[in-house]
């Protein structure tokens, strides 16, 4: 506490880092980093270059606080000329600052909602979300609480649905003992166990009944929905444990050894069970998953996050932790495990060094490797055989006319080069991503503040029944995680909430009243959506479209009929229509390229 | 390609035209940005000669001999009741009030509450020893439209995701989805991906949402969105090379095909006489069914092959089976009655399947609420169409229902039965991302041989 205090003391020159406690994440980032690229060494692989600024506070604005940043916010960055303005960005992020610290709650409060629970219920089954939401969004993630707190409240979470947030993870996945157990340890131990339900596992280690010793720490815990009489139509779900004495049994409920019992006698990672006197079975189970001797717990949420940030696990699927599907990177993993269980499980530090790797830092661009041309191989021949235009080729060597026995570069593969961290990936923007930024793009003021978040929420569960299609089936692990599809492309291009939104945009309206040249106007779209400057080409296109329209509406303009009564026109209105005309032509091909901005891959991406 | 389609619209019109200047023609066409690889699809002008091809009134193309099938799914949501629809049990108490009625097929009896399905008796094949286990909703459900019980490790795709990846990935241009679900949701395309998920149509009275352009927006400003919008995923595909700006870019083509005034056309039902209307009835599942009968239609004109499923909800009658039927049933009746007549007056009872099912049956007995509950032990699924023998009977039940006694059909039976009909291989084996294989059809499952003709 007082090494704490100092530290305050010392470091107000860097926001929140108060809040990390001692550890040093830069010198964890930069561990990690080593190990990486360690292995990039091995393969060969020369990875892509560092992103550029423009591209890192737009990633890290999304990954951190869920939203695109603004244009404020993105040509202060640009402008800075701090050498640690990454950092110093990243810290910003995570500190109790608004609105960022709003912000970061109620993100990560989405990302985990779903984590825990999936996106669907089943009808009746008295999972409340708003309960469960608004606890990690104000306990947990307000408080930055440990994650291992965290984990031990849901595993020991007893009372309604109604009352208690953390409830909601039992009466989503239980009251089964056996559907809870498997789903605890999927959740938070990274660990399929549920084939060991029925059978000794095939190829690993699990026998059947080390999966109902571990299960027997539920057998105590009683779940049901329970429907208020007065309120019949809203069921909520009740958790209620009773203490056990001296030792936990459990009954096989299906499979071959159907109805044999089965005593608690040693964890899934061989620790013996000792249980004396009276005692909370689940508590004792938090203990023991929570505890630090227990490797899967840290590692497999800083895996977890690692896939949230890089696209990408050590260990895929990030819930198939078994000696059959080793890590991509074990020392990588192993590191940032130990130093997130060393530094009191603190999410924002393990935030705090995942975004401070070159790593993550990396851009989207092409990943290469050597190539030896061989006699007889053109550029053109080459390029066609690694499905690349000439062109690429030419960037990625200069000037160089190959020759046979020379070495060249060719681009990686996109997915070979993401297997070994050499790119960044192209990650879609979650539903709830691209909804605030699409709004925070036409800058509606409503993004960040709290107060309008009622309808905002409203608006929001509206609209992403478009994006996500409920099926009774949370288990989708093994879907792509490219998932376009066409009502989505369609709401995208014709939907209300783009289109409304567009016409009646603020920053629109914002930008037109000001007195600047149209090439500031341009600028400012470009950083308001994809959080870069136009490029020059983009500029001069922009520029043709708009003279075009503004000569349309100029013809327009000139053939105005007189007014219909007959009588003298009156200059005034005559020209205040023909004004309109033009305005309105402007402000058209205003809207039209920032449509054309929010449907590009550069917006729906996280690149 | 469209780079070429571009050029030629701007030597066309450039002749006429000397009045303001239109930005894509002038700047965008000349520069040429699409380029080899990125098909520039992103174009109105090819978008709607593909169109103009694929729903061509041509003949269908015969591919090995085999015309392409397509499916009506009708979806009995709830678990429809055997005993009363297609294996009535007059005499016994199990029977309820449900009367059994004569068919076109002498001998073939159904419950009195379908005569005009029963005049259609000829083309239908009904399964009365379906059998399953599976007595949840979400369970059953997930078994009669995958093949597969609910499994943790894997994640398997509809029936109609199958036929979408199957049969649909062979043409590639027809502007429609493979795969369509009327009347709400229904189950995804699991490890497949979201792009064999169906294209779900909510309310088959009312327009396809966001299928028009928005008021007040013209052709020539979406077409410069559009311009713009391909100028940018050009540029970032240069830069990543990502397959992911590809396969969004291909989405957002097939929504642009989508957009077309004949795919809307198709999707009108409003386009069908008044009367053909009414025969089907006015309800979402009558249209749905003429929905689908257009759609399945526009699929055969193009050659190619449909998964179109029809839903009705509401046959979990735990409470008051009796007096529920009594509404529920005519809307069944018409729907399905008319269907299969206009499906043969238009010749393509042979072009597509006609199956209808449920999650499972209802049991036997009566319960004090009088109602009848889960059962999937025997029930009954009725086929018509693509070539099967119509008019008889598979299977029976014991007189009170709640056995099957000759015949049984299990549920991989039934969907190995379906792909040999579509000329899908049953024993083909698919991967999904982790590499776990999937038999299209669980190898538990043979096909009805007496069912195929």
């Amino acid at each position: 506490m007082i090494k704490r205090l100092t530290l305050l003391i010392l470091c107000t020159c860097l926001p929140a880092l108060a809040a990390f406690g001692q550890g040093d994440y830069m010198r964890a980032a930069q561990t990690v980093d080593e190990y990486i690229a360690k292995k990039l060494a091995e393969s060969k692989i020369i990875p892509a270059p560092p992103s550029s600024d423009a591209e890192f506070i737009r990633r890290v604005y999304l990954d951190i606080v869920g939203v695109i940043p603004s244009a404020e916010e993105v040509s202060a960055f640009l402008r800075s000329g701090a050498a640690n303005k990454r950092e110093r960005l990243i810290l910003t992020l995570l500190s109790d600052k608004q609105p960022y610290r709003d912000m970061y709650q109620e993100h990560w409060a989405t990302v985990w909602e779903q984590w825990l629970i999936g996106r669907g219920d089943r009808r009746d089954s008295g999972v409340n979300r708003a309960t469960i939401k608004s606890w990690l969004r104000d306990v947990v993630f307000a408080k930055n609480m440990p994650y291992d707190e965290m984990v031990r409240q849901i595993l020991t979470a007893q009372g309604t649905t109604e009352e208690s947030g953390p409830v909601n993870f039992f009466a989503k996945w239980g009251p089964n003992q056996a559907d809870i157990a498997a789903a605890a340890s999927r959740v938070f131990l990274g660990v399929r166990t549920s084939c060991a339900r029925c059978h000794d596992h095939k190829f690993e280690k699990w026998k059947q009944e080390d999966f109902w010793s571990y299960a027997a720490f539920f057998s105590r815990t009683q779940g049901r929905v329970v429907r208020p009489r007065d309120d019949f139509n809203r069921p909520f779900f009740a958790v209620a444990e009773q203490p056990a004495q001296g030792e936990l049994v459990a009954t096989v409920d299906d499979g071959p050894k159907k109805g044999v019992k089965v005593t608690a006698t040693t964890h899934l990672n061989g620790d013996v069970i000792q249980l004396t006197g009276t005692f909370q079975a689940r508590e004792e189970l938090a203990r023991w998953m929570t505890a630090p001797g227990n490797p899967w717990f840290a590692q497999n949420v800083v895996n977890k996050m690692w896939d949230y940030f890089l696209g990408r696990g050590f260990v895929n699927p990030v819930d198939d932790f078994r000696d059959g599907n080793p890590p991509s990177h074990p020392e990588a993993l192993k590191f940032l495990a130990e130093d997130f269980a060393a530094n009191g499980y603190n999410l924002k530090y393990l935030i705090a060094v995942i975004t401070n790797t070159k790593t993550y830092q990396r851009s989207s661009g092409l990943a290469k490797e050597p190539y030896t041309v061989r006699p007889g191989e053109t550029l053109e021949s080459i390029a066609q055989k690694h499905r690349i235009s000439v062109e690429t080729l030419r960037a990625l060597n200069g000037s160089a006319k190959p020759m046979a026995g020379s070495q060249i570069f060719v681009p990686v593969q996109p997915e070979k080069a993401e297997s070994v961290f050499a790119r960044a990936q192209l990650r879609p923007l979650s539903p709830e991503q691209l909804f605030y930024s699409i709004l925070q793009a036409v800058g509606a003021d409503d993004v960040r503040q709290a107060r309008s978040r009622q309808a905002l929420e409203q608006m929001k569960a509206n609209y992403l029944r478009r994006f996500i299609t409920l099926f009774d089936n949370d288990e989708q692990t093994e879907q792509t995680d490219f998932e376009a599809t066409i009502p989505q492309a369609l709401m995208m291009m014709n939907g209300d909430l783009i289109n409304s939104r567009l016409s009646a945009s603020p920053i629109l309206a914002q930008l037109l009243n000001a007195r600047m040249m149209e090439a500031q106007r341009v600028n400012l779209i470009f950083l308001q959506t994809l959080s870069r400057p136009p490029t020059n080409e983009e500029v001069t296109l922009f520029g043709r479209l708009l003279e075009g329209r503004l000569q349309q509406a100029r013809l327009k303009a000139a053939n105005v009929p007189p007014p219909a009564n007959g009588g003298q026109p009156n200059q005034q209105q005559l020209l205040q229509a023909q004004l309109k005309i033009l305005t309105d032509a402007q402000r058209q091909a205003y809207e039209d390229i920032l449509w054309s901005l929010v449907n590009s891959s550069e917006f729906m991406f996280i690149h | 390609m469209s780079d070429e389609l571009i050029s030629r619209k701007e030597g066309q019109e450039s002749n006429e035209c000397s009045g303001p200047i239109d930005f894509m023609k002038t700047e965008m066409a000349r520069r040429g940005f699409i380029r080899v690889g990125f098909g520039g699809l992103l174009s109105l002008i090819a978008m709607q000669q593909t169109l103009n091809r694929a729903l061509a009134q041509v003949p269908a193309r015969v591919s090995g001999g085999v015309r392409p099938k397509s499916v009506i799914l009708l979806w009995m949501g709830g678990g429809p009741t055997h005993i009363d629809t297609w294996d009535p049990k007059p005499g016994h108490k199990n029977g309820g009030t449900t009367r059994a009625i004569n068919t076109r097929v002498p001998g073939v009896q159904i419950g009195h509450y379908l005569p005009q399905v029963a005049e259609q008796m000829d083309k239908i094949c009904l399964i009365r020893s379906m059998t399953s286990n599976e007595a949840d909703h979400t369970r059953a459900t997930y078994f009669l439209q995958t093949g597969y019980k609910p499994n943790p490790t894997m994640v398997h795709p509809h029936i109609g995701s199958i036929v979408s990846k199957e049969l649909g990935e062979k043409a590639p241009q027809y502007p429609l989805p493979h795969f369509i679900s009327i009347n709400g949701g229904t189950l995804g395309a699991g490890f497949l991906g979201a792009g064999h998920n169906a294209f779900v149509v909510q309310n088959p009275s009312r327009p396809v949402d966001n299928l028009e352009l928005p008021q007040g927006l013209d052709d020539q400003r979406f077409r410069e969105r559009l311009t713009f919008l391909n100028y940018f995923e050009e540029k970032v595909w240069k830069v990543t090379g990502d397959p992911k700006v590809k396969a969004r870019y291909d989405v957002y083509n097939k929504a642009l095909n989508m957009m077309s005034p004949q795919v809307r056309q198709v999707l009108d039902i409003t386009q069908e006489p008044a009367r053909l209307v009414q025969a089907y009835g006015d309800n979402n599942f009558g249209k749905g069914c003429l929905l689908a009968r257009r759609l399945v239609e526009a699929a055969v004109k193009s050659g190619t092959s449909t998964f179109i499923e029809v839903h009705s909800g509401g046959w979990d009658m735990h409470n008051g089976i009796f007096r529920a039927l009594e509404t529920k049933m005519p809307e069944l009746d018409a729907a399905m009655a008319t269907l299969l007549r206009d499906l043969a007056e238009r010749r393509l009872l042979n072009d597509v399947i006609v199956l209808w099912m449920g999650e499972f049956g209802r049991t036997p007995h009566i319960n004090n609420n009088e109602g009848r509950d889960h059962y999937a032990r025997a029930f009954s699924i009725a086929l018509a169409g693509g070539g099967i023998r119509g008019g008889h009977v598979i299977g029976a039940t014991s007189a009170d229902g709640s056995e099957v006694v000759e015949r049984k059909v299990t549920v991989p039976d039934l969907i190995a039965t379906l792909y040999t009909i579509l000329g899908i291989d049953v024993a083909k084996v698919i991967y999904n991302t982790l590499g776990r294989p999937m038999r299209l059809v669980d190898p538990e499952g043979a096909p009805i041989q007496e069912l195929l003709a």
